[in-house]
């Protein structure tokens, strides 16, 4: 059965975990030897050795439906399999792609600690891995190492937020793979397997309420790292509260190879009704978490709900199910993974070199950094589906998916997301344009906005006390950088080069689509198959109105919400938070739910 | 049939901890719980009354279902050192706050973005 459609046995499949993993033991090394920067050198060898086995696997993945490696050579129902298909493949692309991005940031950042590189080596390793594994168990196992790397990542800067937001992770993942466990449990008592290769050609057999029933249980496990409604709460405050690699590492990729990972169980179990589920759950949560991200003063926290929202788009696609929609889903995967990281490793250097994170409080970066302001733009241009950016690319194929019949509802909801991502990134550029509030006074004319959120400003004013606390630090430190302006900080190359290489990504993915979703429909249904998937043209006209549309009523709306009672909306939304028990609370509901749903269906 | 239902107490006891108890330590001490749930599941559904341990020394008798075991000494390792991570993480946050109390942790932020 095996051999059937396998492209045979390949080396390069488990290199990509053997090389992580060792690379973040030797990272360890340093501490013996501190003269050496053997942690840097070995993380930046690592990532790239991953990124260069991933690419020269490609043509073999191309070639057949995929590729296995069975590691110690066990073999049998016992042994654990490793397995790249298309789908896995694009999941490692993403994993190594960002991993590289996110190394060479933090040596830019001058993170220079080896616990962090080996960490962020397991961690990126780990998310390799789940999308590689073709077993369950370990498949919670890889989960697992993600998972304490990430809490401990997230922590990382000691800080009060962090590691409550570290905490509130583990709790909620915690729960959610003790139930992943329990579904993993029933599903092994019904069939003897655990390889999902094995247990596709069974699952039929069994009682299609125990599919059900272990379909919830695993979704909920894989769904919280995924982080969709309701099992999303740990995501904002997570996001915001890690280092900015490590956000971009968390948004761009580990939240898209558990997305992968729902992926394989829902078209492993699913007879149907799950995906009519995420196509309706999609739409909604992308509109929702859009009203959030529209209404945080945090820039993070903004940056990290809009990855809560960008993840509906690809939900709701992945639920419409027809071949056509599932490559589009893949093409928003990986054109959210780079925009993303792209966007969490710009704004992040800016409000490190700028010292101030607050959305209404930050201004004329624009002048300081305008290099930053320019790969800011592009990551902008591209979430806000502007051509030619793949942001605009992957928007539109998922919209073309969703043309037809009850779905065009979902294009609807999904088309006034976009309007509010346009409107939230309007508000976030205004840490780049609006002018300094000295300046402002003294040209009134010029700075009618400037003013308007002078105003606006006593409501936000009263947060943090300990933030505030930090601030007057951090400027002072940037002064002693850059003695020729008081308030400019020298940004280091590695975090151009970094940035750089997503935004290159970015347009190299955007401008000629109907390329990469012909290799991404091949990756995902087989060359044959894929020459039935008709690569529908994007840069169309109405396609372009339709985003010029959706960025002139974000710039409306966003005039609106500078309006005073514009301004109380907005407080009140951000104000609506879920407690740290209350996120737990939804991860157990919605495995009730789910459960429920179980035993309703027919 | 009683041990299905000891073990679904087990996990529901481990559950409300962690939803419910206010003091982190003992939300932790719930995680544990849930996770110890799950693992007696998978060993006590993995073998029967008359099985032996799954040792191959000479003539495989009557022996338990080996894979179920073999998981779970994963599973329990995982469980401790997030145990472990937790415990380090709460240890860190009652630095901060002087409390383990998650309300007033959450007061004593409140203000604070969100």
């Amino acid at each position: 059965m095996d051999a059937m459609n396998s492209g045979g046995s390949h080396i390069g499949i488990v290199l990509l975990l053997v090389i992580p993993f060792a690379g973040g033991v030797l990272c360890l090394l340093e501490k013996g030897m501190r003269n050496f920067r053997i942690a840097r050198i070995t993380a930046v060898l690592a990532v790239s050795a991953v990124t260069a086995v991933v690419f020269v696997l490609l043509p073999a993945v191309l070639r057949t439906e995929y590729l296995a490696y069975s590691l110690g050579a066990f073999g049998g129902p016992v042994g654990i399999e490793l397995k790249i298909d298309g789908l896995a493949w694009i999941g490692a692309a993403v994993g190594s792609v960002i991993g590289l991005a996110a190394v060479l940031y933090s040596i830019g950042e001058g993170i220079s600690d080896p616990y962090y590189y080996t960490l962020l080596l397991i961690m990126t390793g780990g998310m390799i891995g789940v999308v590689i594994t073709d077993d369950l168990f370990t498949m919670f196992v890889l989960f697992e190492i993600v998972g304490v790397a990430a809490y401990v990542l997230i922590a990382y800067t000691g800080k009060r937020t962090a590691l409550l937001a570290a905490l509130r992770y583990l709790i909620l993942s915690s729960i959610a793979m003790a139930v992943y466990l329990f579904g993993v449990f029933a599903l092994y008592q019904e069939t003897g397997f655990l390889s999902m290769t094995r247990l596709k050609t069974v699952v039929g057999d069994i009682d299609q309420r125990t599919v059900r029933l272990v379909l919830a249980a695993l979704f909920t496990g894989i769904a919280t790292r995924a982080a969709l409604v309701p099992f999303h709460a740990w995501l904002p405050e997570a996001h915001a509260a890690a280092p900015h690699a490590i956000s971009a590492l968390l948004s761009g990729s580990m939240v898209k190879v558990s997305f992968i990972a729902v992926w394989r169980v829902v078209a492993l179990l699913d007879t149907g009704s799950y995906r009519r589920i995420l196509l309706w759950l999609g739409a909604a949560m992308a509109l929702a978490a859009v009203a959030r991200a529209l209404c945080q003063s945090d820039a993070k926290k903004l940056l990290a709900w809009h990855t809560v929202s960008q993840m509906g788009f690809i939900v709701a696609a992945f639920g419409a199910g027809t071949p056509g929609s599932q490559s589009a889903a893949v093409y928003y995967v990986v054109a959210h993974a780079l925009f993303k990281a792209l966007l969490f490793l710009v704004v992040g250097a800016t409000i490190t070199a700028g010292g101030e994170r607050d959305v209404y409080r930050a201004s004329g970066y624009m002048r300081t950094y305008p290099g930053l302001f320019v790969l800011f733009l592009l990551g902008a241009f591209s979430i806000c589906g502007i051509p030619p950016l793949n942001g605009f690319a992957a928007k539109k194929l998922v919209l073309q998916s969703l043309d037809s019949g009850s779905a065009r509802v979902v294009y609807a909801l999904l088309w006034a997301t976009a309007v509010g991502t346009a409107a939230s990134f309007i508000k976030l550029s205004a840490i780049f344009w609006r002018r300094p509030p000295g300046e402002a006074r003294g040209r009134p004319e010029a700075a009618p906005g400037a003013a308007g959120e002078a105003r606006g400003r006593p409501e936000e004013v009263s947060g943090p006390p300990g933030e505030v606390r930090g601030r007057p630090e951090k400027a002072a430190g940037a002064a002693g950088d850059a003695p020729e302006s008081p308030d400019r900080r020298h940004i280091p190359v590695l975090v151009y080069v970094s940035a750089g290489i997503l935004a290159a990504l970015c347009i190299a993915t955007g401008v000629n689509p109907g390329f990469w979703q012909g290799l991404l429909s091949a990756l995902l249904h087989g060359h044959s198959a894929a020459a039935g998937v008709s690569v529908s043209p994007v840069y169309t006209l109405s396609g372009i109105i339709e985003s010029i549309g959706a960025l002139a009523l974000g710039a409306v709306l966003y005039l609106a919400l500078r309006t005073r009672r514009g301004r109380l909306v907005t407080a009140r939304i951000k104000n609506v938070t879920v407690s740290f028990d209350g996120a737990a609370i939804l991860v157990v509901l919605g495995f009730v739910a789910l459960g429920g749903l179980a035993f309703l269906g027919s | 049939m009683a041990a299905y239902v000891l073990i679904m107490v087990l996990f529901l006891v481990g559950l409300w901890a962690v939803l419910a108890k206010r003091n982190l330590a003992k939300k932790i001490i719930g995680l544990s719980l849930l996770n110890t749930a799950v693992v007696i599941l998978f060993v006590f559904a993995g073998g029967k009354d008359a099985e032996t341990a799954p040792i191959l020394l000479g003539s495989p008798g009557l022996i338990a279902d080996p894979l179920p075991q073999a998981l779970m000494l994963t599973a329990i390792v995982i469980g401790v050192s997030v145990t472990a991570l937790a415990l380090g993480l709460v240890y860190r946050l009652y630095l901060k706050f002087d409390t383990l109390d998650i309300r007033q942790i959450e007061k004593a932020l409140h203000g604070r973005d969100e």
